[in-house]
């Protein structure tokens, strides 16, 4: 391995030098490095969001500690403290990521006779150039999307490739899990996905880490391609701990006929500002989002979502379900735009709030935007309230004390949508996840 | 009729109200805007000093406030070209034959007298800056109302006006009221002592005549504890190549028990920009309705606000716009809940065809404390083609947990299904469009007085003449 003095002494803060040395250490081919330095040009074109922002008048990052964050620490092991996975747990390949870059993967054989791809990112740079060059930081991910998109495909170490090939059917999940165990630094984890004609799979990412002695950053950056007919499942659950801040970037690519089941899950980190990008292109394109968000603390989650309809008839709704306790803050900013072309568009977005503390507070913001074109319909509902006596005080004439009565109440809010995670164990650790920020003594 | 004003149908428009008179000021000053312009409207109207400062403070706030970059175009409005202030003629009456013959004609064409006659209470007429026509029913004024424009209240009334003038929106609450603030004149000043109810509307009717010229009005309405009054407004202009500026500030002040409707039936011609604020303070037990009608202009950036700001306050605003060729409607509204136990309702109906636009913009903030709040939002948007354009841009804020919170919204097109059916009943395409449309509309038509609610529907009739196939 090439020595790389300025990422090995410990150097913190972003620049350009960072961004040559990381494509250095990782042997990557010129046209990376290219993007790599195109993509920072851009990072530092688009000033530092700011309250005066419209997309971030309601999320102040003003304390990320951008100068004192590493932009790279590699971890070697496994990480010890990683939740295992539930005995009996059925996937179809797994890969795990400790710090800034990938540890171990694997792939059941059935999936990688039919011609699957999946692994970490660096690695298939190297084995399947040819595959990953015309979508890694591609048209899906232009760092034009914002400045931490920018700096997501500067800097990106780790993360997911995977690649299904026409009409392929991968049954089981596959599972990336990102372990952050470093104090002050900053991940990048980037993962590509492309599913190719007729083709389908569902992916889970999850993201965690432990209590850390100073604030890290989680910087994640996803692009996804469906071909035509496509069909993808992706899952996102962000469990970091409360030092984390994560400002995130999803995007997808929907061309003719394909279809995206994207599920978001945040209940974790400081402060999450997350864009999801569905950008419905191609015909007769789906894409269905969900949400489950619960914030208690002191705890910020923006989730920023785009139904983009530039294909004809294409299809888009939203549910996003979010409770929040204690001085917890959610912003909720759900644009449907429908573009000229996007003729026959039906879109829809529901949002719920429940708040259930005094100094809570939730800021949904659904805007439509419809330019000119003969849609079929396009709608939208945000309901904000509080748990609703009557159901409590049912709950407690059966027997239940108070917080019994509200846990049951507030599980019963997400449960519709947390059925719909495909893995029954991930299901039941996330149950676990919401109950411990309901103490039911 | 006085109806005849709402007319929407835009080549209708110019044969109705496209008219103009030639201009015979008795003063207009330069176009632009400098302090020497303010301190001349405030001596041509020989106010009191503090009124001179408070036109100088906010002339300030204007010229230091960047132009808001969110919701229209404001890069066409042409400030330095509009003429701040044009005065028609130096009576001010009560009687319609001292007005002079040319502005009478005007408004006789308009219909005013003639409505006054037939369904108002009080009538308040404007010609560019100055009002020049104003009368209220006799025992209304014995009953202690007060209708007048808002140049005279600050004469004979110089206490009320001061104690609440720029009180509800201070100067510098954004640029368009810093400016309204700076260089205002007219508008009407309505106060109802406590108890009393008028019961059948007051009406002011605003017209703008002269090319290039800003209207700037500034309306005060003060209702005592526990009475009632409805007013209405009504505009239109003539049409100019080069584009004219109305920029209103209105103050409302409903004390407890109260009741105040405030109709707007805005059917500028299509080269005025129209940027409003709006707003009433609603106390304990009181309700503030806005009925806001947004039919012409070439732009309009208006977005009443109720302050809900003791319990049991509630607020209302029905809003609904009909955008066709070449103009934005960027209409919508603000329910502030300050206060427990208030209630708010925002519905919003927007029609776009032949490649108009109407935006929906609108803000429900609740602040801690404010518990047993209530609000529904309800935007529908119609495209009547595929050249239209409609956004709807719904804010929420709510920093309290014990509320109850609901919106929604839907975009649609006139529906095939719809059409198909009504035709098979052996209507015309038109008329089954005219009928999808009508109920559409259906709410505010419901609430606004007899006389505007069939013309309402006439105008549709003419606007959709045609509209489909």
């Amino acid at each position: 391995m090439t020595q790389t003095p300025l990422l090995t002494q410990g150097l913190r803060g972003f620049s350009e030098e960072v961004v040559r040395e990381l494509s250095r250490l990782k042997e990557e081919p010129e046209w990376l490095l290219e993007r790599r330095l195109a993509a920072w040009q851009s990072y530092l074109a688009t000033p530092m969001p700011t309250l005066q922002d419209e997309d971030w008048r309601r999320t102040d990052i003003s304390g990320i500690p951008f100068d004192e964050l590493l932009p790279y620490s590699p971890a070697t092991e496994i990480p010890a403290a990683l939740p295992a996975p539930a005995s009996g747990e059925v996937n179809a390949g797994h890969l795990i990521q400790h710090d800034s870059e990938a540890v171990s993967s694997s792939l059941d054989d059935a999936a990688r006779e039919e011609g699957v791809l999946f692994g970490s990112l660096e690695e298939m740079v190297r084995q399947r150039q040819e595959l990953v060059r015309p979508h890694l930081l591609g048209e899906a991910f232009p760092p034009s999307r914002g400045k931490f998109a920018a700096l997501n495909a500067a800097l990106f170490s780790g993360g997911a490739f995977l690649y299904v090939p026409k009409g392929v059917e991968v049954s089981l999940p596959l599972r990336a899990t990102t372990w952050l165990s470093g104090s002050s630094l900053a991940l990048f984890p980037h993962t590509v996905v492309v599913v190719e004609p007729g083709a389908q799979v569902t992916l889970i990412e999850d993201f965690g880490s432990p209590s850390l002695d100073s604030p890290s950053l989680l910087c994640p950056g996803v692009e996804v391609y469906l071909q035509p007919s496509a069909r993808l499942h992706y899952v996102v659950i962000q469990q970091m701990s409360t030092d984390v801040y994560v400002l995130g970037t999803h995007r997808t690519h929907l061309g003719n006929d394909s279809r995206l089941d994207y599920l978001a899950v945040g209940l974790g980190g400081r402060l999450t500002k997350q864009y999801t990008d569905a950008m419905l292109q191609g015909d007769g394109s789906s894409a269905h989002l969900l949400g489950v968000v619960f914030g208690d603390g002191d705890q910020h989650f923006d989730y920023q979502t785009l139904q983009e309809h530039s294909g004809a008839n294409g299809t888009s709704d939203l549910l996003f379900k979010i409770a929040i306790k204690d001085r917890a803050m959610s912003v909720h900013y759900g644009m449907v735009h429908v573009r000229k072309s996007g003729r026959g568009t039906d879109a829809g977005q529901t949002v719920r709030n429940l708040i259930l503390s005094d100094g809570a507070k939730a800021h949904p913001i659904l805007p439509l935007e419809i330019e000119a074109s003969d849609i079929r319909r396009c709608s939208h509902a945000a309901a904000i309230g509080q748990i609703d006596e009557n159901q409590l005080f049912y709950l407690q004439s059966r027997g239940l004390n108070r917080p019994q009565a509200e846990k049951l109440v507030v599980d019963g809010f997400f449960e519709g949508v947390m059925a719909k995670i495909p893995l029954s164990s991930v299901q039941e650790q996330l149950r676990a996840s919401i109950d411990s920020k309901l103490p039911a003594d | 009729m006085v109806v005849e004003k709402i007319d929407i149908d835009r080549e209708d428009y110019a044969k109705k109200f496209g008219f103009h008179d030639d201009e015979e000021y008795v003063f207009k000053a330069k176009p632009g805007l400098s302090r020497e312009i303010v301190e001349e409207i405030s001596w041509m109207k020989k106010e009191p000093d503090w009124m001179r400062r408070f036109r100088l403070k906010a002339l300030d706030h204007f010229m230091q406030r960047p132009m808001p970059t969110w919701g229209g175009d404001l890069s066409e409005v042409k400030f330095d070209d509009i003429y701040y202030y044009l005065k028609a003629t130096d009576k001010k009456s009560e009687n319609w034959d001292d007005v002079p013959d040319y502005i009478k004609r005007t408004f006789d064409k308009l219909g005013i007298p003639e409505a006054e006659k037939k369904f108002l209470a009080g009538v308040g007429a404007q010609y560019d800056s100055e009002v020049v026509y104003h009368k209220l029913r006799e025992d209304l004024q014995k009953q202690g109302v007060i209708f007048v424009d808002t140049d005279t209240a600050l004469r004979d009334h110089p206490d009320i006006v001061k104690q609440y003038l720029g009180t509800i929106i201070p100067p510098n609450d954004n640029k368009l009221a810093a400016l309204n603030s700076a260089v205002w004149s007219g508008g009407s000043f309505v106060y109802i002592p406590e108890g009393v109810r008028v019961e059948v509307p007051l009406q002011a009717y605003f017209r703008i005549n002269a090319e290039r010229a800003g209207q700037f009005e500034r309306t005060l309405i003060i209702a005592e504890p526990g009475s009632y009054v409805h007013y209405v407004e009504g505009c239109t202009a003539p049409i100019y190549t080069a584009d004219a500026l109305h920029s209103a500030v209105v103050e409302i002040i409903v004390k407890k028990g109260a009741r105040v409707r405030y109709t707007t039936i805005q059917n500028w011609a299509p080269n005025v920009f129209n940027l409003v604020t709006k707003r009433m303070a609603i106390y304990e037990d009181a309700v503030g309705e806005w009925i806001d009608g947004n039919l012409g202009s070439k732009m309009t950036m208006k977005y009443p606000a109720c302050y809900l700001m003791e319990p049991g306050a509630h607020g209302e605003v029905l809003s609904i716009a009909f955008a066709g060729r070449g103009q934005h409607l960027d209409a919508g509204a603000k329910m502030i809940h300050a206060a427990p136990h208030t209630s708010s309702i925002i519905t919003s109906k927007s029609i776009a065809k032949d490649g108009g636009r109407t935006s929906y913009r609108g803000l429900v903030k609740v602040y801690p404390g404010s518990v047993d709040s209530r609000s529904t939002v309800r935007c529908d948007a119609l495209l009547l083609d595929e050249e239209s354009r409609s956004d709807t841009y719904p804010y929420m804020e709510i920093d309290e947990d014990r509320v109850t919170i609901g919106h929604e919204a839907t975009v649609s097109k006139i529906g095939d299904e719809q059409l198909f059916y009504l035709m098979s009943r052996g209507l015309s395409e038109t008329e089954a469009a005219t009928m999808i449309v009508n109920g559409f509309i259906e709410p505010l038509v419901k609430v606004l007085p007899m006389e505007y609610a069939v013309e309402m529907n006439r105008i549709v009739q003419l606007q959709m003449e045609g509209a489909v196939g």
